[in-house]
């Protein structure tokens, strides 16, 4: 149940961090900028009635009074809100970014089928938008709170001082400021039911933006000469994009236009009065200026609390969505809390139904398959057949839409999640190497002696020693330039045999290879297949590939097609059986046999 | 580059595409300078006709003042409408820019670090910072303040010598302080770009979905969990330094400012008092004085902001500055097919690099050949595509193609006669058809091409076939194509290019066996007559080729049919056909 909060209840609770964070004494900041920053306009605006009306006396001794006041006074104050400001600008940084840490935590740990939904991955991408600058969401509401305090105290000030002239004029002022922020709102309106359409103007005209941006389309667009086509297109994109721009601005400026309406009424009242009012005597000189300066002060001081309370509304929406995400238990559901297993064991499917969330469409129906303890089992099929769906259910990265997966009988949903990671080690297709240095890739958090002697063999095993050793830092060069400048990037072979030697660190009790030599030739692949025992050891293991010549080292070979698994046994069985996986095997084998045969 | 560099090249480069803009923005400044110098005067107007005329004398003036500054209002509320619309344009036309010339810079400058980090600058500036338009923003202040200031310091002189030396004293004493708060302020944002380029990494390997199964299943992933909670904590401590530091120069600013506003209402009430100039008079000289100190305030800030500005479109300038290819000298157009390709002694290594990747290769291929070119990963087979492709130069030797160095042909012409599909080939969002055929009515034609290269069956379930628009980062009725899928369309895009030499780098990598079989087995058939270069791993491509050329350390191994080298079983032909073959041998077995 989604329960709607309130722009009030996100203040609020926005707030309440900040006790929360032991900062207390920001509150005490806030009230004191309040009064400062408050007073300072109030008392440039009273300060030309005095001397005004004390030009028709006699001495400058009262002006001298006057003048030395009020810029000491000044003085004090103003040091004392910079002094503030800057103080608390930083710490509403530091809230945000601690804010910021938890969000990323909390993305970190959630289930991650979340992550392959891309609906959900737009709700966080306003989370996210909330947290990621000063002028937006998170950090914007501490900074506009502080900015519209002293704005609201100021405007009390003016108040008064003006309704000790004319009721009447106070009620003109308020009344047409609160149409003033009516109307920019009618305007914030039209340009939010234009939002789609700008939204889609503006990603198509980013697409090409990004594209011609991004090197890797260089090849492609100088070999097909794209240049000229994706030019106009770009160039259209961008045109259309700034059409929707000057619809919404157009409409701003109509409405404007009533409220130069407005301004014109309330200006003309407020001269109008003040005329008379010195005409008939009941004001002076003094007095016109005061007043005049504080209709003025006041409207400045209203149209910018407008402003601002439009920029706290917007800002609060963002964060709105932020703390509903942050609050949403159901994010995560391994709930279990079995340790995790210390052999390797064998793996059961049992009716297992999978759907990708926010799909229609069933990988897996009623799904029964069982890989025993210590078996090498290679999974084969065509593309789209769900190999990759099996390999995230196995490791828990998804969990089935109905069914079990047991594993050593247990259920596997009865373990803690960080548990049940840390009984598998999975290569998949695509490799991730991470900007930290060789040997922190290959043994992640782990340190000591010990376990770097064991990751540099790791290292050797794959066949990268020599390569590591011949680097700069050796082990402990950085990888990837976006950290370290001294960083190194490996080719694609290079960073496929890291992170299988980043899986045989892990030392978990399955292993599972995802077309682990897509990138590697023929010598390195073969290398591969050799160790692959050795690799594996007596785990249970589980290869998948297109390369049907690599299943020749499993003990059993598993076949899906899009209808599920319609093959199963040893290689020399589903030879015998002459199915789809002697006609793959064949098909592949073809032009080695042919060349083969005519070797001989 | 300087800043003062960066500044000019930057408005002569806005200036050339968005005149309009320009004009729009002095118009802009013009007004906005009439409505403040309208609000000082006002005052003074209203006061003075009160004191000497009549009532209703003084009404009409009133009117008068509401009319003009309603007046006045319009023009700002107008003017803004233009330059804010302007400045978003001017922005997206920059962008256009920057894009045009990307695409025609020399290839070798997109593999090149320090352009790839140049590029990533320049990107991060525009996209995180807004620099385009706040620098746009500044320099509209900029010209705005200085009309404004202008006209103030005339009217001030005109009262008193005095004020206005106080004024500028007290500008030079402000700036004085702040040289060294510029300096620490200028320092400090060129050190938070390469903070926020890391912050930026860090968050990605939390929020892309590819780096989160690796990310959960090793530890690895909370290494950089808590590496971006230290950077987090590092950067807050930063951002407090600044803030201390700020605070001392901006103190020390509000000190000066309040003694100046001191010494001016002295200066000026004593003046009035004792000439008895009346409150008009007054109040007039006081505002003018205090809004140049304010809008001097501005200025400087403003100068300071744009100087920041130029230090984020440092890359961003350069990147504009770069030049681009363009055939040299007088170039000789293609004609015909191509009918020869020959290396003639070619050595190449990379910008920057001290390695040869190719060394001394020469080999020939005739029209129609289909040639295989295999070797370990490194060898430099990609590399010598890229040279037949003019993505390089040769370091030394020739390319020939029909007896003509490659380099002297026109570029456009030359480049018509090779297609490719390299290991990261990319498609566009476009439909399928135009992503293979380039034009957007040749449905049919493009058709028969997918259904070549296996993707009937997919092009029929999508609801608009082949016109169905790739990738949902343009459109989000867009439609995903699989690896497998993706790869089709590039090939059916080369073979469909009317050229006469075909490249294929990997292109069944991801491939299942029965698709790739299909490709294989229909290789003469969708290649035709054209010329064609085959490269992979899967050493069975070699055998429906008529040569194989094994490269092995940059050079040229050996360069025969595939029967003659099977002969040598010392060779690294052999032992890479081999060591694959031999998995399937145990077929012959089964067969028995």
């Amino acid at each position: 149940m989604e329960k709607n909060i309130s722009t009030f209840q996100v203040l609020k609770r926005q707030f309440k961090t900040i006790k929360e964070s032991k900062k207390s004494y920001l509150y005490i900041l806030y009230i004191v900028n309040m009064i400062c920053a408050g007073t300072l306009p109030a008392v440039a605006v009273i300060i030309p009635k005095l001397i005004i009306d004390a030009f028709g006396g006699s001495s400058l001794d009262s002006i001298y009074l006057y003048i030395g006041v009020f810029a000491g006074v000044s003085l004090v104050l103003s040091v004392i809100v910079v002094i503030i400001t800057n103080i608390t600008t930083a710490e509403f940084l530091i809230l945000r970014l601690d804010e910021f840490d938890r969000l990323a935590n909390l993305m970190y740990r959630l289930d991650y089928k979340y992550l392959e939904d891309s609906k959900f991955m737009d709700r966080t991408e306003i989370s996210t938008e909330t947290l990621s600058g000063d002028g937006m969401g998170y950090q914007y509401t501490f900074t506009l709170i502080y900015q519209i305090l002293p704005l609201l105290l100021s405007s009390i000030l003016y108040v008064i001082i003006i309704s000790t002239f004319n009721i009447y004029l106070i009620i003109v002022c308020i009344l047409s400021s609160i149409l003033i922020m009516l109307i920019n709102s009618m305007a914030k309106k039209y340009a939010y039911t234009k939002k789609e359409e700008e939204a889609h103007a503006n990603r198509q005209s980013t697409y090409f933006y990004n594209t011609t941006h991004d090197f890797t389309y260089g090849k492609d667009i100088r070999i097909y000469d794209l240049n000229d086509k994706i030019k106009q297109d770009f160039r259209e994109k961008n045109y259309s994009y700034i059409s929707v721009i000057k619809n919404i601005k157009n409409h701003e400026f109509k409405l404007g236009m009533w409220q130069l309406l407005l301004l014109l009424i309330q200006d003309g009242l407020a001269y109008f009065l003040v005329i008379k009012g010195y005409y008939d005597g009941l004001i002076s000189l003094g007095d016109m200026t005061l007043y005049i300066g504080a209709i003025i002060a006041l409207n400045t001081a209203f149209r910018d609390i407008g402003i601002k309370f439009s920029e706290l509304k917007d800002a609060t929406r963002y964060t709105k969505d932020y703390f509903k995400f942050i609050d949403d238990k159901s994010l995560f559901s391994f709930q279990g809390s079995k340790k995790a297993l210390k052999e390797t064991f064998g793996i059961e499917f049992k009716n297992v139904s999978f759907k990708y969330p926010g799909t229609d469409n069933y990988i897996l129906k009623d799904f029964n398959f069982k890989i025993n303890k210590g078996e090498k089992l290679a999974i084969v099929g065509m593309n789209g057949a769900g190999k990759s769906t099996i390999v995230k259910l196995i490791t828990g990265l998804f969990r089935p839409t109905s069914g079990k997966i047991l594993v050593n009988g247990i259920d596997s949903q009865e373990f803690a999640q960080d548990e049940y990671f840390k009984m598998f080690s999975v290569v998949f297709q695509d490799i991730n190497i991470y900007a930290s240095s060789v040997i922190e890739n290959v043994m992640g958090k782990d340190s000591g002696e010990e376990n770097k002697k064991i990751a540099q063999l790791c290292i050797e095993k794959v066949g990268l020693k020599n390569k590591i050793e011949s680097l700069p830092k050796g082990y402990n060069h950085p990888l990837l330039k976006v950290m370290e400048e001294d960083g190194i990037e490996l080719s694609g072979g290079e960073s496929q045999k890291l992170a299988i030697a980043r899986a045989l660190y892990k030392n978990g009790q399955i292993v599972i290879l995802d077309e682990p030599t897509a990138a590697l030739d023929a010598l390195a692949e073969a290398e591969i297949y050799q160790k692959f025992s050795d690799l594996v050891g007596d785990k249970t293991a589980i290869y998948i590939s297109h390369r049907l010549s690599s299943t020749k080292f499993c003990d059993h070979i598993a076949l899906f097609s899009k209808e599920g698994l319609i093959e199963y046994g040893t290689h020399n069985e589903l030879m015998k059986q002459k199915g789809e996986y002697y006609h793959m095997f064949t098909i592949q084998g073809k032009y080695y046999q042919e060349s083969g045969d005519n070797n001989d | 580059m300087t800043n003062f560099q960066v500044f000019k090249r930057f408005i002569k480069i806005s200036f050339k595409e968005d005149k309009a803009y320009f004009f729009a923005i002095i118009f802009q400044s013009l007004y906005a300078m009439g409505l403040t110098l309208f609000n000082v005067y006002s005052l003074k107007l209203i006061l003075d006709s009160v004191v000497a005329k009549s009532y209703q004398d003084s009404l009409i003036i009133g009117g008068f003042v509401v009319i003009v500054n309603l007046l006045l209002n319009f023009l700002s509320k107008l003017s803004t409408r233009l330059v804010d619309v302007g400045r978003i344009r001017l922005a997206k036309k920059l962008n256009l820019v920057i894009g045009k010339k990307l695409m025609a810079i020399p290839y070798r400058y997109l593999e090149d670090p320090y352009y790839l980090d140049l590029k990533e600058r320049a990107k991060f500036a525009c996209e995180n910072q807004g620099a385009v338009s706040q620098f746009l923003r500044f320099f509209t202040n900029l010209l705005q303040y200085s009309f404004t200031l202008i006209s103030l310091a005339i009217i001030i002189i005109s009262f008193d010598f005095w004020i206005m030396i106080i004024l500028i004293v007290v500008v030079i004493l402000n700036l004085l302080i702040n040289v060294n708060s510029m300096k620490f302020m200028v320092k400090f944002f060129k050190e938070l770009i390469p903070i926020n380029r890391r912050f930026t990494y860090l968050l990605s390997l939390i929020y892309e979905t590819k780096y989160s199964k690796d990310s959960r299943l090793y530890s690895v992933g909370s290494l950089m969990m808590e590496r971006f909670t230290s950077f987090k904590d590092k950067t807050s401590q930063y951002f407090k330094k600044l803030h201390l530091q700020l605070n001392k120069y901006e103190s020390l600013n509000s000190i000066v400012n309040y003694i100046q506003v001191f010494l001016i209402y002295l200066i000026i009430a004593i003046k009035s008092f004792n000439e008895k100039l009346g409150a008009g008079n007054f109040t007039f000289y006081i505002t003018s004085a205090i809004t140049f100190s304010k809008v001097m305030n501005d200025l400087v800030n403003s100068i300071v902001s744009l100087r920041q500005y130029c230090e984020y479109l440092n890359p961003f300038v350069e990147l504009i500055n770069l030049k681009e290819e363009k055939d040299e000298g007088s170039k000789i157009p293609f004609e015909g097919e191509i009918e020869t390709i020959e290396f003639k002694d070619v050595s190449f290594k990379y910008p920057k690099t001290e390695n040869l990747i190719l060394k001394n290769i020469s080999f020939k291929i005739d029209k129609g050949q289909k040639i295989s070119i295999v070797g370990l990963n490194g060898a430099g087979k990609t590399t010598l595509i890229k040279l037949l492709c003019r993505l390089y130069k040769p370091s030394s030797g020739e390319i020939l193609i029909n007896n003509v160095n490659i380099i002297d042909y026109e570029y456009k012409s030359y480049i018509k006669q090779i297609s490719a599909v390299f290991q990261d080939f990319k498609l566009f969002a476009y439909s399928i058809s135009e992503n293979i055929t380039n034009e957007n009515n040749q449905d049919e034609m493009a058709f028969k091409y997918a259904v070549d290269v296996g993707l009937k069956e997919k092009i029929e379930s999508l609801k608009n076939g082949i016109k169905s628009k790739y990738s949902k980062a343009y459109d989000q009725e867009g439609i995903e194509l699989s690896g497998g899928e993706a790869q089709k369309v590039a090939i059916a895009r080369a073979l469909y290019k009317k050229s006469s030499l075909v490249i294929l780098d990997e292109p069944t990598s991801a491939l299942d066996p029965l698709a790739e079989a299909d490709i294989y087995m229909n290789f003469n058939n969708l290649v035709k007559k054209k010329t064609a270069i085959y490269i992979s791993h899967r050493m069975s491509s070699s055998t429906f080729c008529d040569k194989v050329l094994v490269i092995n350390g940059g050079k040229i191994e050996s360069y025969d049919t595939h029967k003659n080298l099977m002969k040598n079983k010392e060779s690294l032909y052999y032992k890479l056909f081999n060591s694959q073959a031999k998995n399937y041998a145990l077929e012959k077995e089964i067969l028995v």
